[in-house]
């Protein structure tokens, strides 16, 4: 459990360094000074796409590729001249010139842990690997987190709006790891939608019948709930127990009630146009929710941006091995259109881009080959990912992949470099050393960063 | 001045401007402050601990603090100014007219102000203004318009217009709800047992409750079992997703079920009766 009087007092002498640097921020900022005045990004939004977007029916669409793979949807044009998307991707088309693709992302984990794992830590997972080990790797979110310097009551890193789990299984790789558990992203809840708020019943442990072996243990642990429910009404309106299980356990009170966190936490402040701008589902609400809390102040927020319904329904993530098309057209690819262009709008209007990096990762693409089950598998040997923001060049391809998709045939990467180029945009060498706490010194990233700034 | 005294009056202008709240970072020549987190206190009279900085700030925040019109001609001595972020405060198009000598200013963040096409006109000088950012204040057509014309170069962005965004909205809503549905049997309880869901293809159903009392709406699991989807209120349609041959059991707030119904390929509808 964290020790939360620590943590405060942690937080209360970081913010009181030479003219408000801590000394790591300050060394990083004197690398990157010296480059000139190009405004730095100083916040970062992670949009993960859990199971295993399919690149090609998303952004490498192959409409002149084999007939056997290239699938059911075509591609349009974008903004961009020579740029083109899947079909059903049309209002990012229209954002091309904010957007950065990477067409030629691989690596070789099949499995969503491992999968997953590589995507947000940039290793390959080493051994047995779980969730809250402090030997595996931290993920990119909290390693940036540890490299910024927010206000005191604000969290380093937030993640939402719940944990991935895969079969009933934690998953490894969104945590801390041997950065502390300090450095673990506060896991927030997305507050939209009753009564689950946010809840996903996939993932959650009080309500998927999966995690908890007794039907009964997870009666009693409803009633509790709404026991605590009332108690806590009363000394909060309006914040449910479902949606305070885990980040009160990680926060002290008064840093989830420092106020520009807390403002931003309550959703139903925003103007209900803007709401629906981004969807009236749990990846658009989560979206708003990251915009909110960057602009509150937190480096860095995490958003799985799943396709589940405000009541916690299924069909969330990208794993689509059965039914791939209808699911891709009719529930998947909207929302995710939706919900980024929303983003990207947002963040442009306020005049956030600049310093807001957006990074719009995935585990592994999906195969070329569509199995008997009219779906696509896991593939992770090649793959797309998308930047946009933090002085990200906007309306470029980075890399190709081949004719039908199935390997890179230019300028291959790795999810290590696609980490190196978030690290140089926020101005965090990638190349740096720290230790954990037995010592042992790491440099943070592997990889190099693309040309892409 | 003295080395030494500049370097004195330097550090003592830098500690106050840290006590206000204010984050200090190298930029570029000089320096970047930020006031937009933990200095949103800051007033006029903070204000003028900044402007004791002149040539040395490039980059200004002050999203979010309480600065007035009153402050803004500590602003004119920032003379290597390229970014400044005025959103969300009180300044009117009387402050901007202090703006107007920055001819370094490449951003100006204005969104949510309560300026006008008059505060604009104080911006047709500014040369190598590449964006400004008007979303939520009360310039017009005409005055953005005469502002492009001055500085072609310029990109105005006045954000999205919510009343669109509304009308959008409620034109999906209206093509939701004129989707032909078939009507789904109610089965009441006391009968059959509600059978397990099958698997099947993406639709959608409209569960209408007509009952004086919120009910609340249980899938039944494929290897049987019941799970809690959501609390439909008195009189409230609820429009779900679902896959056909799935198997929805309504229940009191109780838990006693009412009644059944299974989806079907087409997207369909029910009516809870009373």
């Amino acid at each position: 459990m964290l020790n939360l009087q620590h943590s405060r007092r942690a937080f209360l002498r970081s913010s009181a360094g030479l003219a408000g640097l801590s000394v790591p921020t300050f060394f990083s900022m004197q690398a990157q000074a010296a480059t000139g005045s190009r405004v730095r990004a100083k916040s970062c939004i992670v949009v993960y796409t859990w199971g295993g977007m399919s690149h090609l029916e998303s952004f490498d669409p192959k409409p002149h590729g084999p007939v056997a793979t290239r699938g059911e949807f075509g591609a349009i044009s974008t903004a961009t001249p020579g740029m083109q998307f899947c079909e059903h991707l049309p209002l990012l088309a229209r954002h091309s010139e904010k957007l950065a693709v990477v067409r030629s992302v691989h690596h070789n984990q099949g499995g969503h842990q491992q999968g997953m794992y590589i995507s947000l830590t940039g290793r390959a997972p080493e051994g047995k690997i779980r969730a809250k080990s402090r030997t595996s790797w931290p993920s990119m979110p909290a390693m940036i987190s540890r490299f910024q310097d927010p206000m005191a009551g604000t969290p380093g890193a937030v993640r939402l709006p719940y944990s991935m789990y895969d079969n009933g299984k934690l998953m490894a790789g969104e945590y801390g790891g041997w950065l502390g558990e300090k450095y673990d992203p506060v896991l927030m809840r997305t507050p939209a939608g009753k009564p689950f708020a946010g809840v996903s019943r996939y993932t959650d442990p009080v309500l998927n019948l999966k995690l908890n072996l007794k039907e009964t243990r997870m009666r009693d642990r409803r009633s509790l709930l709404e026991r605590l429910d009332r108690n806590l009404n009363e000394a909060r309106p309006g914040v449910t127990a479902l949606n305070q299980f885990d980040h009160f356990q990680k926060m002290a009170a008064d840093m989830l009630l420092g106020s520009p966190v807390r403002a931003a936490y309550q959703l139903e402040n925003e103007d209900p146009r803007l709401r629906a701008m981004y969807g009236d589902h749990i990846g658009g609400q989560s979206l708003l929710l990251a915009r909110r809390l960057v602009e509150a102040g937190v480096p860095v927020v995490q958003a799985v941006c799943s396709a589940g319904d405000l009541a916690g329904g299924g069909g969330d993530n990208w794993d689509t091995h059965r039914g791939h098309f209808p699911k891709m057209k009719n529930r998947l690819l909207p929302l995710f259109d939706r919900s980024v262009s929303a983003l990207l709008t947002d963040l442009e209007m306020r005049g956030m881009l600049d310093e807001t990096l957006v990074v719009l990762l995935t585990d592994f693409g999906r195969t070329p080959k569509i199995n008997k089950n009219g779906g696509r598998d896991h593939h992770p040997a090649v793959y797309s990912v998308a930047f946009a923001g933090g002085g990200i060049r906007g309306g470029q391809v980075y890399g190709a992949s081949d004719e039908s998709g199935t390997e890179p045939a230019e300028l291959a990467c790795s999810p290590a470099d696609l980490h190196a180029t978030v690290y140089k945009a926020l101005g965090i060498d990638h190349h740096a050393e720290l230790h954990d706490r037995e010592g042992r010194p790491f440099r943070i990233c592997d990889g190099e960063p693309l040309p892409l700034i | 001045m003295t080395t030494g005294e500049r370097l004195f009056k330097f550090a003592a202008v830098m500690e106050a401007i840290r006590s206000l709240g204010g984050k200090v970072r190298p930029f570029g020549r000089g320096v970047e402050i930020g006031f937009q987190f933990s200095g949103r206190n800051l007033d006029d009279k903070g204000l003028a601990k900044v402007g004791a900085l002149e040539r040395q700030v490039i980059l200004l925040n002050l999203r979010d603090t309480q600065i007035t019109d009153a402050g803004m001609p500590h602003l004119a001595k920032l003379t290597q100014l390229q970014r400044l972020h005025l959103e969300r405060t009180a300044v009117t198009d009387a402050g901007l007219a202090y703006l107007s000598e920055l001819k370094e200013l490449t951003y100006l963040n204005l969104y949510g102000t309560k300026i006008s096409d008059k505060g604009l006109r104080h911006l047709i000088n500014l040369r190598k203004l590449e964006n400004v950012y008007l979303w939520g204040t009360d310039v017009s057509d005409a005055g953005c318009a005469a502002l492009q014309k001055s500085l072609p170069g310029l990109r105005i962005d006045r954000g999205v217009d919510l009343e669109v965004i509304a009308a959008r909205v409620s034109a999906e809503k209206k093509e939701a709800a004129a989707v032909k549905r078939v009507e789904l049997q109610w089965v009441p309880a006391g009968g059959v047992e509600p059978p397990n869901s099958k698997t099947g293809d993406f639709t959608s159903v409209s569960i209408y409750n007509q009952r004086k009392r919120s009910v609340k709406l249980f899938w039944i699991e494929y290897g049987g079992g019941r799970r809690f989807y959501a609390e439909i209120s008195a009189g409230e349609t609820l429009l779900r997703n679902t896959y056909s041959e799935a198997t929805w059991l309504i229940t009191t707030m109780g838990e006693v079920p009412l009644g059944y119904f299974i989806a079907t390929v087409e997207p369909s509808q029910i009516t809870i009766p009373e």
